[in-house]
């Protein structure tokens, strides 16, 4: 007898992206499900609190569902949608520090118009669900970090991936996703030891 | 490729449980000959289990459920308007070739309106280049009032 597993199989990415290009909202809608938390955390990687995050999710979204006719099905789905949140996310932080740069931080001083020192955002600390001095202090090293060390971290411990799904996401060869693991993992060890 | 890069390499594939059986092996011995090796294996060891135990807090279902309301609005709206846009358009264009080509409209008439329909046509068109224009350097766009 059949279980109800093996009756409901899982359609594949390619399936659901054939049907949402041909108008199906809930086809849509699952992949959508299916990616969104993984997307959460590379926008968080890259903006810093919830809300932003979402937001990137949201319009990386919109922008995926816009190009699904361009995507090419032999080529798994998130790979190409990682890009997408990144380039988003991207895009976004250099209106903002284009924005920055010409108004709020711009001061005199002593008759010359200066710019002021306005330090880099840090994760949000309301993101921690345990807030021990420990993982304070992890947090804010992790944000110390550089954009590609702090991508490949999300990568591996919060959206769980494999150093063979990790190459993929960046196409870059598995070499490649462990020496940069270490040089990322080395600079947060250096710093939680500061810390610590 | 250096020597140092791979052994790199290899700490991460073992703090990673990335080797297989054989590598894993092989690298469990020479951890044993070389102590120095072995220390900054546990000390990858102790920092990957700190960042295991480091849990950022996610959206929660409403939050999701909202998110999807909002995502699936904006692609609604987004086919909506560009409907609208298209229709508007060809029944405007149509509406204007069956005014000019009427015979019971006479010709001032006729001068009147298509003046009218240029014109605004024009008027439209030159607000949204310059409002496309000056949102490339609009410094508040962002700013939420």
């Amino acid at each position: 007898m059949c279980t109800t597993d093996e009756i409901v199989r899982e359609r594949s990415d390619a399936e659901l992206i054939r049907e949402a290009r041909n108008g199906d909202g809930a086809s849509f809608e699952e992949l959508v499900h299916r990616y969104r938390r993984r997307a959460f955390f590379a926008a968080l990687s890259f903006m810093r609190n919830q809300e932003d995050a979402l937001d990137i999710v949201q319009e990386s979204f919109m922008k995926a569902f816009r190009a699904l006719g361009d995507f090419d099905l032999r080529y798994p789905f998130y790979p190409w949608f990682h890009k997408i949140v990144k380039n988003t996310a991207l895009s976004l932080l250099r209106k903002r520090k284009r924005r920055r740069f010409f108004s709020l931080n711009r001061v005199f001083r002593d008759g010359e118009e200066q710019e002021m020192d306005v330090p880099d955002a840090t994760l949000d600390p309301a993101l921690l669900t345990d807030k021990s001095q420990t993982n304070e202090l992890l947090l804010k090293a992790l944000s110390e970090l550089g954009e590609k060390e702090r991508e490949i971290l999300f990568l591996r411990h919060f959206q769980e991936l494999s150093y063979k799904e990790i190459a993929q996401v960046l196409q870059i060869p598995i070499g490649t996703v462990m020496s940069r693991l270490y040089h990322a993992r080395a600079k947060l060890k250096d710093r939680v030891e500061q810390y610590l | 490729m250096a020597a140092d890069e791979r052994q790199k390499q290899m700490i991460m594939a073992y703090v990673d449980d990335e080797l297989d059986a054989a590598e894993r092996d092989a690298f469990r011995e020479q951890m044993a000959t070389d102590p120095e090796l072995a220390r900054e294996v546990t000390e990858f060891q102790n920092l990957v289990a700190m960042t295991k135990a480091l849990k950022l807090k996610e959206p929660t279902d409403y939050e999701w459920d909202r998110f999807w309301g909002s995502l699936y609005n904006r692609m609604e709206r987004g086919s909506g308007w560009a409907l609208f846009a298209l229709g508007g358009t060809l029944l405007i264009a149509y509406a204007m070739f069956e005014f000019m080509r009427a015979d019971s409209i006479e010709m001032p008439w006729k001068l009147g309106g298509g003046g009218l329909f240029a014109g605004a046509g024009l008027l439209f068109l030159s607000v949204l280049r310059g409002r496309l224009r000056t949102m490339k350097y609009d410094r508040y766009r962002g700013v939420k009032r």
